[in-house]
Parts: structure tokens; C-alpha cells; sequence
């Protein structure tokens, strides 16, 4: 025989477990669930739903729970801020559903707690180093160009967009060769940068190209292949473009 | 009502059993030699349809070739050890179509002696808040691997004035490891013994802070030899909710100072 008691099934739950009854009066909460509360709380079975809330979200959680209890409705996984017994702040993703009596009628709610605190964190973190990079990037006062390891424009940022009169928009998922053609290169002994080259190594160029009004520009060109730093793969390739001034 | 294991039917109050099976989480319970001998409604839902029940059943059955090996291992040393298992992360094949990633938290079943006999999981899909987090991570390392690519030495200042990024290139030109400039106040590590923004105004961090400037100036590298060079800075403005987060900085070498 494995279980005995309600109580201690519950208690065994890998994740919290708590259940009230159609009033919002919490009626059973297992060990995982008590202990996501300060210890001033309390003994949290007896005490109403909306106790453990936030002060300024207590009336609208009580309305909320009371007139989910008045027809069966859609019950969504719903996210909690909450302080919790080890004095942290800690969200919780709250996943419910409907407890019935014997004649189907709504008797209350069960509700399973995942602490995703940890998850939530690194998605941030993961969401913020992302956000600073970009910005990075976006900010450098130089014309930088991404392409992917096929060609295709994948980044432009807005010094670049100032620079040749293209926006960002009009310039990702174009060939870098058909959105900016080279018109020649300013040292007929060195051999014609192209993409292929640059996906190999880091080359410098002096080009001659258009812009968008037609207008001819000397520009410096620097690329450099991407490498991916997990694995080393070439991904694409990242040029600065910088000019020199209007070319004759 | 779905006909649970006797396992536990024989073991549990009726009501027990309903309410297991009502819980909104997917729930399983699994014996000693791993077979699933109960599995509560919202897990049945996941089952793709046509693959009988999950009773029976083992659960790395569900799962890609690659991982069941694993799994199954692992439940047997858990079984083995008493200890109590971890958090995980399983592909498992469900009726929403295709493997889904969920996120398994499970506990122990033990006998009166505390030996384990099984172990009761509850499973939460976890696929699109790991998905993304996979895009979150993808795009930091394809925007790390551009910076780390630029052929131009960049360094990265926090608002403070702090160096936070140091790409190869720059280190390359002033001959620090990124790892001794990181950390390090910018004006103290590599100091600047003249410079001059083109529209005459000497440059300081805090100058870089409010606003782009492009000029030239002297600084030293690494070896105190001194560079000549022409600087580019511009402040990061934070793209959400426009705040100046640091300073990005371009450098070029201009000629060797004599």
C-alpha cells in the first residue's frame, strides 16, 4: 500500500498544491504550498484566497475568484508575485481548474504552483544581454553591414542607414552585392573584394559605390567573417563602412 | 472513470483518486521498473491519439531515441540511490503533434521503510517559454560573435565609465587581454595623452556619454608605447525605454607617433 492519508498524497505532491472551496476559503494546501508563504501568515488552510494576495490586489482578486465560481468558464494559467517564506520575491505560475460535487456543480477551485523564478530569471537575463548587444551595435557611430554566410543582408544599423540613404528595412534579405554595388575599386593591382572572399578572411578595400540618390561615394570597406563561438562555424559576415568622400 | 493501476486504486480512497485525476496538471505515477500505472486526465489528454493508454506504458516510450537511454538510467539510479530527483527537461512526443519539451517535477514513492517503490511525476510544457529563451540566447551569441568579428577594435564602456566589452580586434590594438581591461576604468587603463574632437573640444568619457564625437588623440597601449589615433564614441541608448546605458567606442590607428 502506498498511500494512506489524503493528506500525506498531498503532502507527497511534487509541486504545490492548494484547493478552496466555492466561498474562496482555502480548504487543503500540501507542504510545498504552506511553505511558499512568511511564516506570519500562518496556517493558511481556513484563511480566504485573496489573504495571500498583495493588499492593493485583494478586492479585485476576491471578484475575480467569485464570479469564476458562478459559471464554468475558461480558468488561465495565471503568474503571482509573491514574497515568500525564505524573504524573497518569487513568481509563480498558477495552473487551476475547476473541483465539482457530485451533481456537477461547481464546489471550488484545485491549483498547482510551479515556482519559475530560476526560468523567469534566465529568460531576462538571456532577454537583456540581447537588448545590450543590440544597442551596442545600433549605437556604433560606424556604417555596420551583417550579412549571412549566403549574402543576404541581415543587419544594418542606423549609421549605416544614414550613410547610404537606404533604410534598414529596404536593405535586410537583399544580396549585400545587389543592395550596394561596388562600382570599382580604387587599387586596380589588388583583386575585386566580393563575398566569397570576405566569408574566408578579413579583407580592407577602397570602393567606389553609389548611394541612393546615384550620388558616386569613396568608401573604405572592412569586413570580417563572422565565427560562430559555440561551434566555429563561419555564420556570415560583418563589414564597416566608412567614407572617404565624394568621388571624383 | 479511466481505470487506474492497482497499484493504486487498491491503495487509495476513491475520492483520492478523483482528485488526482481532476488535478490541472498533467500528474503520473510510475513503479519500481518504471512503468506508468497511473496517469491523471490532463496527461491522458497529451497522448496522441491511436496510442492507447499511457498505462502500461513506460514513459521514455514518449520520448526521442536519443534521450532514453538516459532516462531510463537515470529513474533506475534514482530507484537505486533513494535520492531525490532533480527537476528535468524531456521531449515527449503528445497530441498536440511532434515532441513538445516539458518540464518533469517528480518525487519519490517509498514504502514504510522509506524504500523507494516508484515515483510520481507532474509534467509542465515549458516549449514556447524555452523556445524563447533558445531565441534570446541564439541572438545574444550571433550579436557577440558580430562584435567579436568587427575588424575594428571596439571597446564597450558601462555608464559609469567601466569597460564591460572588449572585442578581439582591441585587444589585438592595445595589447590587453580583454579579461585585464574588463572591469577597469576606461580613462585609467588606456590613458589619453591628447585628443581633440573635430569641432575642437577635449574629450571625456562624459563628453562620449551625452552625445556622439569623432576626433583624434594620443593614447598609450599596453607597452606605453603611444598610438595615434581616431576615436568614433557614441552613447548606447537603451532601445526600450531610451535610457543611456554606456558608451561604444571605435579606434583606429592613425600613424605611429614618431
Amino acid at each position: 500500500m502506498i498511500f494512506q492519508d489524503p493528506q500525506e498524497t498531498l503532502d507527497n505532491l511534487p509541486v504545490a498544491y492548494l484547493e478552496a472551496n466555492v466561498h474562496g476559503v482555502i480548504v487543503r494546501a500540501n507542504r510545498l504550498r504552506r511553505a511558499l508563504h512568511p511564516l506570519e501568515v500562518g496556517e493558511i488552510v481556513g484563511k480566504f484566497l485573496w489573504d495571500l494576495v498583495p493588499a492593493g490586489d485583494r478586492e479585485s482578486s476576491r471578484v475575480e475568484y467569485l464570479e469564476s465560481m458562478q459559471a464554468v468558464g475558461p480558468m488561465p494559467v495565471i503568474r503571482r508575485s509573491i514574497y515568500s517564506g525564505d524573504g524573497r520575491f518569487h513568481i509563480l505560475e498558477i495552473h487551476r481548474s475547476y473541483i465539482f460535487d457530485e451533481n456537477g456543480t461547481i464546489a471550488g477551485m484545485h491549483s498547482m504552483t510551479i515556482d519559475i523564478t530560476e526560468t523567469e530569471r534566465a529568460h531576462q537575463e538571456a532577454h537583456r544581454a540581447q537588448q545590450w548587444l543590440e544597442s551596442i551595435v545600433d549605437s556604433i557611430l560606424e556604417a555596420v553591414i551583417v550579412t549571412d554566410a549566403l549574402g543576404f543582408v541581415r543587419s544594418v544599423n542606423p549609421a549605416a542607414e544614414q550613410l547610404f540613404g537606404y533604410t534598414a528595412a529596404e536593405l535586410t534579405g537583399k544580396p549585400i552585392e545587389k543592395g550596394l554595388p561596388i562600382l570599382c575599386f580604387a587599387d586596380a593591382n589588388v583583386a575585386p573584394l566580393n563575398f566569397s572572399m570576405a566569408l574566408d578572411k578579413s579583407t580592407k578595400a577602397v570602393a567606389t559605390m553609389l548611394n541612393r540618390e546615384r550620388q558616386p561615394m569613396k568608401i573604405e570597406i572592412s569586413t570580417s567573417p563572422i565565427i560562430d563561438k559555440e561551434h566555429g562555424y563561419t555564420v556570415g559576415v560583418v563589414s564597416v563602412w566608412r567614407e572617404l568622400g565624394a568621388a571624383a | 472513470m479511466y481505470p487506474v493501476s492497482a497499484l493504486i486504486s487498491e491503495a487509495l480512497d476513491p475520492a483520492i483518486v478523483a482528485l488526482l485525476d481532476e488535478l490541472p496538471m498533467a500528474y503520473v505515477e510510475l513503479n519500481s521498473e518504471g512503468m506508468i500505472v497511473f496517469a491523471n486526465r490532463a496527461a491522458r489528454a497529451l497522448q496522441p491519439p491511436g496510442n492507447g493508454d499511457l498505462v502500461g506504458k513506460y514513459p521514455w516510450q514518449q520520448m526521442p531515441a536519443d534521450e532514453q537511454e538516459n532516462s531510463c538510467a537515470e529513474y533506475f539510479l534514482a530507484m537505486e540511490t533513494g535520492e531525490d530527483p532533480p527537476v528535468i527537461h524531456r521531449s515527449l512526443y503528445t497530441s498536440a503533434g511532434g515532441f513538445r519539451t516539458h518540464e518533469v517535477r517528480r518525487s519519490l514513492i517509498r514504502d514504510e521503510q522509506g524504500k523507494p517503490t516508484g515515483m510520481r511525476a507532474v509534467t509542465l510544457d515549458v516549449t514556447e517559454a524555452q523556445m524563447a529563451h533558445e531565441e534570446a540566447s541564439n541572438a545574444r551569441l550571433w550579436l557577440e560573435s558580430i562584435l567579436n568579428s568587427l575588424a575594428e577594435a571596439v571597446i564597450v564602456t558601462d555608464a559609469l565609465g567601466f569597460i564591460r566589452n572588449v572585442n578581439p580586434a582591441a585587444e589585438k590594438f592595445f595589447g590587453w587581454p580583454a579579461s585585464e581591461l574588463s572591469g577597469q576604468l576606461i580613462e585609467k587603463r588606456i590613458p589619453m595623452l591628447a585628443f581633440r574632437t573635430r569641432s575642437g573640444k577635449t574629450l571625456s568619457f562624459h563628453m562620449a556619454l551625452n552625445g556622439p564625437c569623432i576626433g583624434d588623440g594620443t593614447v598609450l597601449d599596453r607597452a606605453r608605447d603611444l598610438l595615434k589615433v581616431e576615436i568614433s564614441a557614441s552613447p548606447i541608448i537603451d532601445k526600450e525605454n531610451g535610457s543611456t546605458l554606456g558608451v561604444v567606442s571605435v579606434w583606429r590607428k592613425i600613424e605611429p607617433v614618431p
